[in-house]
């Protein structure tokens, strides 16, 4: 917990607690401020100056009354381009009542990369070509288009690697993103990559990245489950139900309807929602096979219709 | 009225006349005393000042003085003022009906009440509204006193939980209660209640018999309590997501219990009881917290009033007082602390202790945790479920009962399907005042839903099997069976029988999962001296959203207030849940290692930790952008208490009666009975007696 510069901590006044109080170089941050102790009661309901050390106003802290007579509010602010340490000093304006200010201590870091793999396939057959796509986000949000990102097979081999498109994915505010192809190993069993970022290159400093990918190689699929979802009560099929068998799995379609083609082998088969209760079957699959599901619903109910 | 008007409702609620109370009562029988005589004076209806009471300094006179403007205290209101007392109901929200205006209305009496022979007998309600047939068989209706006092004691009953609800009852206030079932329910009728077709039994209202009917309105034209019913606007049906100032929970349709157009749930039972309450002159003081009993001495002698303290509520948007949908009866007194002088006596309901944490915390340490609320908690506000009456009892020296008997009822602590608003309990949407303080009405994923995500504990730690947190376990109730732990079903139930309870069905029948349990331990981010467990997520990616169809929108879900967070990946996810919600105290710090390890349960097909795959399929959490909802552990009800007797007086630690104490409802323990049937009948009873005292 920072405490202001030079002075001996005041258990009276209380703290003050910053979230988060680590900032990427060169961001804009909102930092949620939560102070405690009289301090808190002396500033709930105030409007402070956010100052930089230059004395420039940077922004400005409305504090709200919490629980247990806290105070709590929202700024944001802008780190500088250095790491280190950062220091802002939060007063009423103009130093109105004689209110002494107290200081905002950050600590300043370079930023961060993080990577995100998905559509990975949780099954392939030996040797088949399958896609899946890496994302790439930087802590302070940072453009990282034409980036590489590099996928080196555990076992060995070549690595694979990709550049990074020019638009974050939808839905997301700088997951940069691409998609990749690779080739199943010819040993059933699991495979699995590591997915490097590296940092070099990029204007600001970052950190590297690293995650670890898995898929299932299988054999061939000899046998065809094919898999009729239908609702218990109105015996309606049930479209968009998960009809799984571990590492195979497809959703139903409008008419209800999914098929798994299987290795020979013990299997537990799960189909499910939405909205339904599970329903589980367990047996070898020696041929092709059909079979129906009858799903009980899971309504959601209200509290009220649950306990009545 | 006073009211604002909504933009989205038309102004067709038929007011009460404002015509003199037709009860006889004098104004004398209502004092507002002292400096806030020129407050009290300028409601309509409200008396002149006058001097202080037997050498007390009191601000306001009164016959009887009803702490909770609930269903305990406006039944005891009524009864109380029917018999010609005066009657002021204090209640620390801004308007009336406590947690029965968001109930089910499953009002569950028996003992042969009029709805029960009415039903056997065939015939329709007085109105003629209904029109179905009555869905129990006359048998199964069949009630008496004896029969219902039977059920409500028997000692041989137990629960999936292996708890057992009925035996440790208290068997004066049971009997009592059994008796005092058919007038309440006729009293009820007498005052705008409308009941449907009864359906079965409320957990706690025995196992025999069915006993239960909803209370429902008709959707019309106008809104006319005297007529029973509702436009759809008021009822919060005319829209899916807007519901209005007079029905915090939208209405349900009961066509199956009534006729098509009947809608049912506590607005049914509430506004009408309310209505009538204000039209046959009763006085509120709302706003007004009840504080503290005063009594002759501090352990001896009669209770002679209450003190009670300013409680206004906000908008939190607009920092407006909030108002009363009916103010007719009100008296608008806003002195941080006022006494109240009470002639004959004073009604504590004011509900129960779910919405105290410390006070809860005597049952179930894990629940001292502030981040887990009680029901209804936006409607009521932060004193709702405050044990405020019990505290005040115990005070002056009252006896507690039924206090182990929390953990006989599945609704007392329980994680709810609701995810993302911290209010998980009700189905609240915007329309009514309360709405800004929840700020979303939450996503019911029900139970299937759990399989969709991960839930962590506030460090990110994965802590139970997800698809087994929201079981419950099920209620001892008509129709009885297995499903509700009992060896026969209907008819065929036996009472007081040693086979209910043989350690053979026991053990076939026990079915309770401890989901919640692991939701509340300690973990690593657990700090003395309250080892607080924190708050719980469900994290899952944007497949789960695009395979369930959740809506990820206002006002399912909200952005800004805390309960939903959305972020392109889980570092990120828990940075802004730490920066974002109330309650995360610490951050949560292995979220993206228990992700990353998830995700390779899931490629592996099995869960060492948990054993998920034992149940539903896995999912992977890896498709951006990420989500967060706040799973939320409800204590609804409680049942530890004031001991009453079957005059519903508050009893002392000698045994010996309170002198002018009467109690109600969920502040009363030892009835270890869910729901409105305790609370309405304990009003009947204390209104009946308390206006049988001197004055």
């Amino acid at each position: 917990m920072p405490e202001p510069d030079g002075e001996a901590p005041d258990r009276a006044e209380g703290a003050v607690e910053l979230i988060p109080d680590v900032l990427d170089i060169g961001s804009e941050t909102e930092v949620r401020v939560v102070l405690t102790g009289e301090r808190a009661g002396r500033l709930a309901g105030r409007t402070l100056d956010i100052v930089d050390r230059t004395g420039t106003i940077s922004a400005r802290l409305r504090l709200l009354p919490g629980d247990g007579g806290a105070a709590h509010g929202t700024c944001t602010l802008r780190a500088p381009k250095r790491p280190g340490r950062a220091v802002w000093t939060a007063c009423l304006p103009g130093k109105e009542d004689g209110e002494p200010g107290f200081d905002l201590a950050f600590e300043i870091r370079p930023h961060s990369l993080s990577l995100t793999v998905w559509d990975m396939p949780l099954a392939v057959e030996r040797g088949a070509r399958f896609a899946l796509r890496v994302g790439l986000r930087s802590s302070a949000g940072c453009n990282l288009s034409g980036h590489r990102i590099e996928l080196s097979p555990e076992a060995g081999g070549a690595p694979v690697s990709a550049e990074i498109g020019d638009t974050p994915k939808t839905g997301t505010e700088a997951l940069y993103w691409t998609e990749i192809a690779l080739e199943a190993p010819d040993t059933d069993g699991q495979a699995r990559w590591n997915v490097t970022a590296r940092g070099d290159g990029l204007p600001d400093t970052h950190s590297d990245a690293r995650a670890r990918v898995a898929v299932n190689v299988v054999p061939p699929g000899e046998h065809r489950l094919s898999v009729s979802v239908i609702d218990a009560e109105t015996s309606v099929p049930i479209p968009g139900a998960k009809v799984v068998a571990h590492p195979f799995r497809a959703l139903t379609d409008t008419s209800g309807h999914a098929e798994l083609h299987l290795p020979p082998g013990r299997r537990k088969l799960f189909v499910s929602g939405p909205d339904h209760i599970p329903y589980q079957v367990e047996g070898d699959v020696t041929e092709d096979m059909t079979i129906t599901a009858v799903l009980d619903r899971d309504r959601p109910m209200t509290e009220a219709e649950i306990w009545t | 009225m006073g009211r604002k008007a909504d933009p989205h409702a038309k102004n067709t609620t038929v007011e009460t006349e404002p015509a003199e109370p037709a009860s006889g009562i004098s104004r004398r029988g209502f004092v507002a005393a002292g400096a806030a005589a020129g407050v009290g004076a300028a409601v309509a209806g409200a008396p002149q000042p006058t001097a202080a009471a037997e050498g007390e300094d009191w601000d306001y006179e009164v016959d009887v003085v009803v702490a909770g403007g609930g269903c305990a205290g406006l039944t005891a209101a009524i009864r109380a003022h029917d018999l010609g007392a005066s009657v002021l109901v204090v209640d620390q929200n801004y308007d009336l009906g406590g947690r029965m205006l968001h109930s089910g209305s499953f009002l569950s009496l028996g003992g042969g009440d009029p709805v029960q022979m009415r039903d056997m007998a065939g015939e329709a309600d007085p109105d003629g509204y209904i029109t179905v047939p009555p869905v129990e068989d006359p048998a199964e209706v069949d009630d008496n006193v004896e029969l219902l006092f039977t059920d409500v004691t028997d000692w041989s009953i137990v629960d999936t939980k292996a708890q057992s609800p009925y035996r440790y009852n208290e068997r004066d206030m049971m009997r009592s209660w059994a008796e005092n079932c058919p007038a309440t329910r006729q009293f009820l009728m007498d005052n705008y209640v409308r009941f449907t077709r009864v359906n079965g039994t409320h957990g706690g209202g025995g196992v025999s018999r069915a006993r239960a009917p909803y209370c429902f309105l008709m959707l019309g034209d106008v809104t006319d309590m005297r007529a029973g019913t509702i436009t759809a606007e008021d009822a919060g049906v005319a829209h899916p997501e807007r519901t209005s100032a007079l029905a915090p929970v939208q209405m349900q349709d009961a066509s199956s219990f009534v006729a098509p157009g009947a809608v049912r749930n506590g607005v049914a039972l509430a506004r009408p009881l309310e209505f009538s309450a204000r039209e046959k002159g009763v006085k509120f003081m709302l706003h007004r917290h009840f504080d503290e009993l005063v009594r002759e001495e501090p352990f001896a002698g009669r209770v002679l009033g209450v003190t009670a303290s300013y409680s206004p509520r906000h908008d939190p948007k607009t920092g407006e007082l909030l108002h009363s949908y009916w103010q007719r009866g009100n008296v608008d007194e806003r002195r941080e602390r006022v006494r109240i002088r009470a002639r004959k006596g004073v009604i504590v309901a004011s509900g129960g202790h779910a919405g105290n944490p410390e006070f809860r915390g005597m049952f179930y340490p894990a629940l001292r945790e502030p981040a887990f609320p009680t029901s209804g908690y936006a409607l009521q506000g932060p004193h709702g479920q405050d044990a405020s009456g019990i505290i005040a009892g115990m005070k002056v020296g009252a006896n507690l009962s039924g206090m182990q008997q929390n953990l006989s009822y599945p609704t007392t602590f329980h994680i709810s399907t609701r995810l993302g608003t911290r209010d998980a309990y009700t189905t609240m949407m915007p329309g009514h005042p309360t709405f800004n303080f929840r700020g979303s009405a939450g996503i019911n994923v029900g139970n299937a839903g759990f399989e969709e995500f991960i839930a962590v504990n506030q460090v990110g730690r994965r802590f139970f099997n997800e698809v087994r947190l929201p079981l419950r376990p099920s209620i001892n109730r008509y129709p009885g069976g297995e499903a509700a732990g009992l060896p026969n079903a209907e008819l065929d139930h036996v009472p007081n029988d040693w086979r209910n309870c043989r350690h053979e069905w026991i053990r076939q029948m026990y079915d309770y999962d401890h989901g919640l349990d692991a939701a509340l331990a300690m973990n690593e981010g657990s700090e003395p001296p309250n080892y607080y467990s924190g708050p719980i997520w469900a994290i899952f990616d944007q497949d789960a959203v695009e395979r369930t169809g959740w809506e990820m929108r206002f006002p399912y879900v909200n952005e800004d207030n805390g309960y939903y967070f959305r972020a392109d990946t889980i570092e990120e996810l828990a940075n802004k849940i730490r920066a974002g919600h109330p309650f995360q105290r610490v951050p949560l710090v292995h979220l993206p290692e228990t992700v990353a390890t998830w995700n390779g349960y899931v490629a592996d097909g099995a869960d060492p930790d948990f054993e998920r795959e034992a149940d539903a399929p896995m999912n992977p959490v890896s498709t951006p952008p990420f989500h967060a909802l706040s799973i939320m552990v409800i204590w609804h009800d409680s049942y530890g208490g004031l001991r009453v007797n079957g005059r519903c007086q508050v009893v002392d630690l000698h045994g010996q009666v309170i002198a002018g104490l009467y109690a109600g409802g969920e502040a009363v323990g030892g009835f270890n009975k869910h729901g409105l049937g305790k609370g309405h009948v304990h009003g009947y009873i204390a209104g009946t007696h308390i206006a049988e005292e001197m004055s």
